[in-house]
C-alpha cells in the first residue's frame, strides 16, 4: 500500500507537466497573454553557433520544392568539388550552377537568419540594453513587458526592446478552426515564403518547435559527403546545412511558447520589418484564402 | 556583394537616415530622419550583429560591429574618422560650393561640390564628388588603407544622371538614376516614396541588387544575396 501510494505520487508528479501543459493549452497562456520580454542591462547574450535544431527550423519553413532544389544544388555543388579534387574527372558544372546555388541560398538565408535569432531568445543593443523572451510566470528579475502588447506601442524603451526581439514581437500567431486547416495554411505560407520577394521568414507549427521534423534526403547528402562538406564550409548556407551531419536527438526550441495543433507562428524576415503593416495584411489575405475563420491572435507593436 | 552588400545598405541607411516619425507607410512625406537608431544587420555565415546610428544636421556616427564611421561638421568642413577593425583613417571633407539640392528627409545635406583630403597633408586630395539636382560625379585619386571588402576606389570615377523623376522623401533625389563606373560597370538607383532600390551589373563584387524601405521610425532592406538589415529610431 505504501508502495502503491508512492507510485501514485510519482505518477502524479509525472503527470503534472502534462496537466499543466494541457491547462496552458486550454487557457491559451500564449494566446491570451503571450510571452514576455525581460529587459535588463546585463551582459549581452553571447552569439551561439548554429545547431541542427536551428537549421531544421529554417528548412521546415521552405516549400517542399524549394527544399528539393536546395538539396539538389548542394549535391551538384559537392559533386563539382569532388570532381575538381580529382584531375582525372572533367568538371561538367559551370558558373550557371554557382548562380543557381546563390539564388537558392539567397532564399534560404533570411530564413536561417530568422531561425537563428528566434532560437537565440536573447538580444542586445550596442549600448547595453539586453532583452530576453520568457514564458509568462517563469521570470525572475528584470523589468518585464508583454512581447505582444495589449494596446499602444508603449514607452520608447519598450519599443526598442520589441525591435531587438523582432522574431518574437513582430510575429503573427494564427489560429485556425482545426488542425487540417492549419496544415493547409502552413503549406501555402511556406510555398510563398520560398519566393525571392517574400516577407516571411519562418512558418512554425507544433512539430517545428518540437524539432521532430525530418529532412532525410538532405541528411543523407551531407552524411555521404561529410569530408567534402568540411571543405565547403566557407559558404554560409553550407556551414548551416553541415550541422545535419550529426543532428543528434530532436531538441525542443523556444520553450517560452506552446503551439496547439491549430496554431501557427509566422515570423517576418528582418528585411521586412519596415513593411510590417503590409506583412500583416499579406498573412491575413493568405489565411482568408484558406479559411475566413482563421484569426490573428496576437497584437504586434505597430 | 558579400560584406559589400551590407556595406551598401549601411551607407544608404546612414546617408538617408531621417524619416517621417509616424511609422507605417512610405508615401513620400519628408520629415527628417534625424535621430538615434538601433541597427540590426546580418552577416553571411555568422550571427546578426547590432549597431547604432546617430544622425542630425551636424554629425553622423555609425558603429556596427568592429566598424565605425564618424563625421562632425564645422562650418563647411567635416572631420571624418573611419575605423574598420584594426584599420583607421582620419580625413577632412571640405565643401567647395552648395548645397545645390533639396535632399528631403536626409538631415545631412551633402549636395554641392566636395573634396576629401587626408588627415596627413603630404598625401593631399584623395577624393572629390559633386551632387546636384540631376547629376552627380565622384572620383578618387588616392585612398588610404581600407578593408579588403570595401575595395579600392583609387583612380576610379563614377558619374550619375537622373533619367526620371518621382516623388520621394529624399526630395531632389526622387526618381531613377543611371550610374556609370569607370571600371566598366553600370548601376541604376531608384528613389521613390520611402523606398531606395538599385542594381549593378558588370561591377564585380558590387554586382547585384538591393532595396531599403523607410517607413517612419523604422527602416529595413536586403540584398539579392540574402543579406538583411533593419533599423529603428529610438
Amino acid at each position: 500500500m505504501a508502495w502503491s501510494s508512492r507510485r501514485n505520487a510519482v505518477e502524479a508528479l509525472l503527470l503534472l507537466p502534462l496537466v499543466a501543459g494541457a491547462t496552458l493549452g486550454c487557457r491559451g497562456t500564449a494566446r491570451e497573454h503571450g510571452p514576455v520580454l525581460v529587459l535588463s542591462s546585463s551582459a549581452p547574450a553571447p552569439d551561439e553557433a548554429l545547431d541542427a535544431a536551428t537549421v531544421k527550423l529554417a528548412l521546415g519553413s521552405l516549400a517542399p520544392n524549394a527544399l528539393d532544389e536546395l538539396v539538389d544544388l548542394l549535391d551538384e555543388g559537392l559533386t563539382a568539388l569532388e570532381t575538381k579534387a580529382n584531375p582525372l574527372l572533367i568538371d561538367v558544372l559551370d558558373g550557371d550552377h554557382r548562380d543557381r546555388w546563390a539564388a537558392s541560398v539567397a532564399r534560404f538565408l533570411p530564413m536561417l537568419n530568422a531561425a537563428r535569432e528566434f532560437v537565440r531568445g536573447a538580444w542586445s543593443s550596442s549600448d547595453g540594453l539586453s532583452v530576453r523572451v520568457e514564458r509568462r510566470g517563469d521570470v525572475r528579475g528584470g523589468r518585464t513587458i508583454p512581447a505582444w502588447p495589449a494596446a499602444g506601442a508603449g514607452e520608447r524603451t519598450d519599443q526598442r526592446a520589441r525591435f531587438l526581439a523582432w522574431p518574437v514581437s513582430y510575429a503573427r500567431l494564427l489560429q485556425a478552426p482545426d488542425p487540417l486547416t492549419c496544415e493547409r495554411l502552413a503549406g501555402l505560407l511556406r510555398e510563398q515564403a520560398s519566393r525571392p520577394e517574400a516577407m516571411t521568414g519562418l512558418v512554425l507549427d507544433q512539430a517545428s518547435l518540437a524539432g521532430t521534423r525530418r529532412f532525410d534526403e538532405l541528411a543523407r547528402v551531407v552524411r555521404d559527403r561529410r569530408r567534402l562538406l568540411a571543405r565547403a564550409k566557407g559558404d554560409p548556407a553550407v556551414a548551416g546545412l553541415a550541422t545535419l551531419v550529426d543532428p543528434g536527438e530532436p531538441r525542443r526550441v523556444a520553450g517560452w511558447l506552446d503551439l496547439s495543433p491549430r496554431e501557427l507562428l509566422v515570423v517576418p524576415r528582418l528585411s521586412a520589418l519596415a513593411r510590417d503593416r503590409e506583412f500583416g495584411q499579406y498573412v491575413m489575405r493568405v489565411a482568408g484564402a484558406v479559411d475566413p475563420r482563421v484569426t490573428i491572435a496576437n497584437r504586434v507593436p505597430g | 556583394m558579400k560584406q559589400r552588400g551590407i556595406g551598401v545598405l549601411l551607407i544608404l541607411l546612414a546617408a538617408c537616415s531621417s524619416s517621417s516619425g509616424q511609422g507605417g507607410d512610405a508615401s513620400g512625406s519628408e520629415s527628417s530622419l534625424a535621430g538615434t537608431w538601433d541597427v540590426v544587420g546580418t552577416r553571411l555565415g555568422d550571427a546578426p550583429v547590432s549597431g547604432q546610428l546617430i544622425v542630425d544636421a551636424d554629425h553622423l556616427t555609425l558603429v556596427f560591429g568592429s566598424n565605425s564611421f564618424a563625421a562632425l561638421r564645422d562650418g563647411d568642413k567635416f572631420a571624418v574618422v573611419a575605423g574598420f577593425g584594426s584599420t583607421a583613417s582620419a580625413n577632412t571633407a571640405q565643401r567647395k560650393n552648395g548645397p545645390t539640392a533639396n535632399l528631403g528627409a536626409v538631415p545631412l545635406n551633402v549636395s554641392g561640390s566636395w573634396y576629401i583630403a587626408s588627415g596627413s597633408e603630404s598625401t593631399g586630395e584623395m577624393c572629390s564628388w559633386s551632387l546636384g539636382v540631376d547629376s552627380a560625379e565622384g572620383s578618387c585619386l588616392y585612398v588610404g588603407a581600407l578593408p579588403s571588402w570595401v575595395g579600392s576606389p583609387a583612380h576610379a570615377t563614377a558619374t550619375a544622371q537622373r533619367k526620371l523623376t518621382a516623388p520621394s522623401i529624399f526630395g531632389d533625389l526622387g526618381g531613377e538614376w543611371q550610374v556609370f563606373l569607370s571600371t566598366g560597370g553600370t548601376c541604376t538607383a531608384r528613389f521613390e516614396g520611402g523606398k531606395v532600390s538599385g542594381a549593378c551589373s558588370g561591377a564585380g563584387e558590387f554586382s547585384g541588387s538591393f532595396e531599403v524601405v523607410f517607413a517612419g521610425d523604422i527602416a529595413s532592406g536586403s540584398t539579392d544575396r540574402g543579406l538583411e538589415l533593419s533599423a529603428k529610431r529610438r
